[in-house]
């Protein structure tokens, strides 16, 4: 199993402007209301490793995510219906809002910190697992960035298709899933697209937010990065290794090399000084001296206890 | 060096999957000790292969193992029904033992070091050679961590430019009872630890630069009396112009395995070694890239990541890649006998710069 950790000046005010945030947050709640996503919905059991109702763990924006007593995941239930999701997504203010502003607006800190990154991961642990000439389909939204990325070294990556297009192959080498997972209704469902549509032997290459993030188990529902319409299940590893499983996927890399929570806590607390963390770790989050404050964001790393999660699966024989 | 082959891993596997339903090759494994020992687990737990025998001249009564034959001599062994052996003994017994299986139709994987010196390769690529249906491999398992492995890939991919420079360090402390060992007689070892460890390191060199054409050395005696050496220093310049520095040490109280392979555009910083015993730490690759619009990158502290392996397969790769070899009649890819030429000529010219520097 390989794990990464990453260092570097990555600083939470780059990838996340305050006030783009906050604007974005505001537009994300009007939506909620507008498209009454909170209101109802289907209760659901854990998406990861299929336990029964979860006990409540964090309520935010008028969606209450369960924590899974079998594997630890968070996930939203009631989880709205996929027509209202679409609505949200389509026509709503926050996901316009989030195109038009906060994403031309971190576009140079995102290629730098998260697409460079991401396609050199890929490039990677590809090539040294598959060797050269690789078909990958992408799954979500097109990324630029990435395709240019990932087909400038074209002796790894050959072809770059779109996993939902109606001439997806069956026998790919890699599948790209980033930051798509934790937003799906039907997880199973779309891991088995994924399995269907890699050769055995190929990856599955996942970027998602972690259940089991320090950010999370810190902040709970003050945490501003976790957008229930857009985070609708949050895995913990070991539900990672059940989904992955029931689906023919076998989990060779998990990693959380999330670069952010401890700016981010401390920043929440500075807003918000009504929230009160344990003295200790309050001391190490605001410390004055930065290296300890990066050794700790490294710590969190380290122990895969990052806000940010990438992982690896190789698809098995079904 | 050795080529990417495109789909190379899948086609490991699909051939994996063909040799089940073969009859298992029948194996032997020469030298019972730590390293038979793991080749012959290995082998037991390998689908496509049946241990049959083991030879070990310590064996008593037969009691060292019992699901197989058990012989007190490899030329015994090789008197058995089998189609593989694994050589896993002292240096001085390998050539004998690998020529000996070939000429008996038995496809050979050997332990490195490849025998004592050059002579002793040359002697069994001339049987191989004679022996065109066999396999030969020689356990260069480092080339199969995954941090080589990975790093491999990016050098490769050409995405972090030419490769200009490598420093590598390889070295354990000896410890109690070293100067007991085999691997310190001179006779039984036929060299210290640049040929024990430091090689290693040498084939890396040559797995990431190809091959060497000018070598500089120091060698000799720092600490252990043993007649052989204890630490090598070696400069060495390859054929395309890249520059590679060895330290290979029996004296690094500290065991460390560090290799820095530096490139136009970037570097990668393998740092640790999982091993048997976890001596040498963590297995870690920091993969750094010269990026000079980057305000940080400019002043020398570029973005870094950090890999972390937690699990050595290099033994069981290799073990798997000899399997592959011999079910396709495939050449042998890593640690041919080609490899182990070259490294032994490595190890070879780094003994006959340096000239030796006794204990004071």
């Amino acid at each position: 199993m390989k794990r990464v950790v990453t260092g570097g000046e990555l600083t939470q005010a780059a990838m996340r402007p305050p006030d783009l945030v906050d604007a974005y947050l505001a537009c994300v709640e009007r939506d909620i209301r507008r498209f009454g996503l909170s209101n109802g919905g289907r209760v659901r059991g854990c998406p990861a490793c299929g336990a029964g109702d979860g006990d409540v763990a964090v309520r935010r924006m008028g969606f209450t995510f369960r924590s899974c007593t079998g594997c630890r995941s968070l996930f939203v239930s009631p989880v709205p219906d996929e027509q209202q999701l679409a609505r949200y997504r389509t026509e709503g203010e926050a996901e316009r809002f989030r195109r038009e502003q906060v994403l031309p607006a971190t576009a140079d800190v995102r290629a730098r910190h998260a697409w460079a990154p991401r396609a050199q991961w890929v490039l990677s642990t590809a090539a040294a697992r598959l060797g050269a000439g690789l078909t990958c389909l992408h799954l979500g939204p097109p990324v630029p960035e990435l395709r240019s990325l990932l087909l400038r070294s074209r002796s790894i990556v050959a072809a770059l298709g779109d996993l939902e297009s109606d001439d997806t192959p069956s026998d790919g080498h890699a599948v790209l899933a980033f930051d798509v997972l934790e937003r799906t209704v039907d997880l199973s469902e779309t891991l088995h697209r994924c399995r269907t549509a890699l050769r055995p032997g190929g990856l599955l290459f996942i970027t998602t937010m972690s259940g089991e993030g320090f950010e999370v188990r810190v902040l709970r529902g003050r945490t501003r990065s976790l957008v229930p319409p857009n985070h609708l299940q949050l895995l913990s590893r070991a539900g990672w290794q059940a989904a992955l499983a029931r689906e023919h996927f076998r989990l060779v890399e998990y990693s959380t090399p999330g670069e952010l929570d401890v700016q981010e806590v401390a920043e929440v607390c500075h807003r918000d000084p009504d929230i009160t963390l344990p003295p200790i770790v309050d001391e190490l989050v605001r410390h004055d001296d930065d290296e300890v404050r990066h050794a700790f964001q490294e710590v969190l790393q380290q122990a895969g206890m990052s806000a940010h999660v990438q992982l690896v699966a190789e698809a098995l024989d079904e | 060096m050795n080529e990417v082959r495109p789909g190379a891993r899948a086609l490991e596997k699909e051939t994996h999957s063909q040799e089940s339903d073969a009859a298992p090759l029948r194996v032997g494994v020469i030298g019972y000790g730590r390293v038979g020992r793991r080749r012959a687990d290995l082998v037991r737990a390998h689908p496509g292969l049946a241990l049959v025998a083991v030879a070990e001249p310590n064996a008593e009564g037969g009691t060292l193992v019992s699901d197989c034959a058990v012989y007190r001599d490899g030329e015994e062994l090789l008197r058995h029904n089998l189609d593989a052996v694994f050589v896993c003994t002292p240096n001085a017994a390998t050539t004998d033992l690998v020529s000996r299986a070939l000429e008996a139709g038995r496809h050979v994987f050997a332990e490195k070091p490849p025998g004592r010196r050059v002579a002793d390769v040359e002697r069994m690529r001339e049987v191989e050679a004679r022996c065109p249906g066999l396999t030969l491999k020689f356990g260069f398992n480092h080339r199969e961590h995954d941090s080589v492995r990975l790093s491999r890939a990016m050098v490769e991919s050409g995405e972090l430019g030419r490769l200009m420079w490598m420093r590598g360090i390889y070295g354990k402390a000896g410890g109690p009872g070293y100067e007991r060992d085999w691997r310190t007689d001179p006779e039984v070892a036929g060299g210290g630890i640049l040929l024990d460890q430091g090689i290693h390191m040498l084939d890396l060199f040559r797995l990431f630069a190809g091959d060497f054409s000018e070598v500089k050395s120091f060698v000799g005696q720092s600490f252990w009396r043993v007649g052989l050496e204890d630490n090598a220093f070696a400069l060495l310049s390859a054929e395309n112009g890249a520059v590679a520095m060895l330290h290979s040490s029996a004296t690094h109280w500290n065991h460390t395995f560090r290799l820095e392979v530096y490139l136009t555009e970037g570097y990668l910083v393998l740092d640790g070694f999982l091993t048997g015993s976890r001596s040498y730490g963590h297995e870690t690759l920091v993969v750094g890239r010269r990026d000079w619009q980057d305000a940080d990158g400019a002043r020398g502290n570029p973005r870094e990541e950090r890999y972390q392996f937690d699990e050595d397969r290099s033994w069981e790769l290799e073990v798997e890649d000899f399997v592959s070899c011999i079910a396709r009649g495939a050449r042998v890819v890593n640690g041919c006998s080609l490899d182990a030429l070259r490294a032994m000529e490595l190890v070879e010219r780094v003994y006959a710069d340096g000239g030796w520097q006794g204990l004071r």
